[in-house]
């Protein structure tokens, strides 16, 4: 009978965390803004900033090897920098949480509206209000239950990604990929940070490992190169198929392209696991103001929902442009305060490189650009 | 805090005062007298009134910090319902809410919670204290 070892079975459980962790409402922005940049630029920017964020979170994962206890991001920043370092780190966490929030309503909302619009009719913008009202409804109660068929989800959004990647595959044309198109070249910056988020999770590494914990250092490359694969084919099955016109949320198009059943299987399953991850964020962000700002559960609660409803309430409705933004700042804040974090563990704790993973310092400092001036880049193109 | 308690009456006080809201004002527009609608307005406030008691009612032992706190929760889902109702069901836009008519009917909200509040506190709740005017006489010394 086929069985793991102990060690490859804790490493195979730090894996999917780490995917199911990824995975999630970016991937279905990532084909619309390959296509307004141009398929091989977009697919240069997946590339470089996947390895950039691969790097990142290896650092991460060194962080959280090289300090005892158990912390989250702002703790780690609490235990290096001191506290008010620690509060403004919780609070990018927290924009970055809001931004991811913002998104996956207004995608969950258009998947609804693509699965029962034709039927219900009606405006976008109330089922975007709909979709935001029942998920704080039930983010009020605590979610044991989503938590634990979150992982179910992510396992069957990635079969449903096979799916249409599989069947994709089989009518790509070329000419769709090589199409030049520079209307907005910085587009998947922001969005490609966004949907390779996911180093909030890397201090849970540590605990899935258990005593395992160093061989983080190859888990953590690995699942994220394996979700950087799949974005890959899963964009150009889309762009192949769709091209020009490719939607926001990618389903929408190839749905019309490729039949109906795959807008039926991927709005499905990109709902359940848009609303699934909702929900876990919304508790997270309630927990993070609850636990760490000291608020009351209700005040907290109000304060997770009413940021995101004023932004959708103020004219938010289109995710990409949330997704560019929050990813493009916010994701980047993240990205500055991992390489910060390596950069101090690095001086006291990585005395020896043998027992760390080595970076060069040059490669530090120039991913730290990379993410000040992306973000510097997609807050003047938002606001000025 | 029993929020899904909180949750719960806000809701009913909420689609109720909804529902009466709307009757005042079309029953403002058939009469063509506008002071109809500070009819619907009392009986907003007093099913605020009801509501918020009732909720206060089964958390006796809820300080005055949280007391403060479920007060601004409930007025903030209020104005945040209010916009969508006025984005997403009117569908007119925002400015054309903005009034002082409608400070005013917040104003009213806010004593209301206030007054549930503190007559659910059983008397354990903040007191005025007034200044001791009476000048000393010869005995104080």
């Amino acid at each position: 009978m086929f069985q793991l070892t102990p060690s490859r079975s804790a490493q195979l459980r730090a894996g999917e965390t780490l995917v199911g962790a990824m995975i999630g409402v970016g991937v279905f922005g990532l084909p619309f803004a390959f296509v307004q940049a141009g398929f091989f630029v977009g697919m240069a920017y997946l590339v470089v900033l996947g390895l950039v964020i691969m790097t990142m979170q290896m650092m991460m994962a060194e962080v959280t090897l090289q300090t005892p206890g158990k912390h989250r991001i702002a703790g780690y920043i609490t235990h290096y920098f001191g506290k008010k370092w620690g509060v403004v780190a919780a609070l990018l966490t927290i924009a970055m949480a809001w931004g991811a929030l913002v998104a996956q309503a207004l995608v969950g909302a258009e998947f609804v509206y693509a699965l029962m619009g034709p039927w219900i009719g009606g405006d976008i913008f109330v089922y975007q209000i709909g979709f935001l009202i029942v998920g704080f409804f039930i983010a009020l109660r605590g979610l044991k239950m989503v938590a634990m068929t979150e992982s179910y989800l992510v396992a069957a959004l990635i079969a449903a990604l096979l799916v249409v990647i599989l069947r994709g595959l089989m009518d790509v044309d070329v000419s769709h990929l090589v199409a030049i198109n520079t209307a907005d070249i910085f587009l998947p910056y922001g969005v490609v940070l966004f949907s390779l988020g996911g180093i909030g999770i890397i201090p849970e590494l540590k605990e899935v490992l258990g005593r395992y914990k160093a061989s983080a250092r190859w888990v953590v490359p690995f699942s994220t190169l394996s979700v950087v694969v799949l974005y890959a084919l899963f964009v150009t099955a889309v762009v192949g198929v769709t091209g020009e016109a490719t939607t926001q949320e990618a389903i929408v198009g190839l749905g019309a392209a490729l039949g109906s059943w795959v807008l039926v299987l991927g709005s499905l399953l990109g709902f359940l696991a848009v609303s699934t991850s909702f929900l876990i964020g919304a508790v997270a962000v309630q927990d993070l103001l609850e636990y760490d700002f000291g608020l009351t559960r209700l005040l907290a609660w109000f304060a997770t929902l009413s940021i995101p409803t004023v932004v959708i309430l103020a004219g938010a409705d289109s995710f990409i442009e949330v997704m560019s933004f929050t990813g493009g700042v916010f994701g980047g804040s993240v990205g500055i305060m991992a390489a910060a974090l390596y950069l101090r563990i690095r001086r006291r704790a990585c005395t020896s490189p043998a027992k760390c993973f080595h970076i060069p310092l040059w490669l530090v400092w120039l991913m730290l650009a990379i993410f000040v001036a992306g973000g510097l880049m997609q807050f003047v193109s938002q606001f000025l | 805090m029993r929020p899904l308690r909180f949750l719960t009456m806000f809701v009913i006080a909420y689609l109720l005062g909804l529902g009466v809201g709307y009757f005042f004002l079309f029953s403002a527009q058939y009469l063509q007298q506008a002071n109809v609608l500070f009819g619907g307005v009392i009986f907003v406030v007093f099913l605020t009134l009801f509501f918020s008691w009732l909720y206060f009612r089964g958390v006796p032992s809820l300080d005055w910090r949280h007391r403060w706190e479920a007060i601004g929760v409930w007025l903030g889902l209020s104005i945040l319902t209010d916009i969508i109702n006025t984005l997403a069901i009117q569908q007119v836009p925002i400015e054309s809410m903005l009034s002082l008519y409608l400070l005013g009917g917040y104003g009213l909200q806010f004593l209301a919670l206030f007054v549930a509040a503190y007559i659910t506190s059983g008397g354990n709740h903040p007191r005025l204290s007034s200044p001791n005017l009476a000048l000393p006489t010869e005995n104080d010394a």
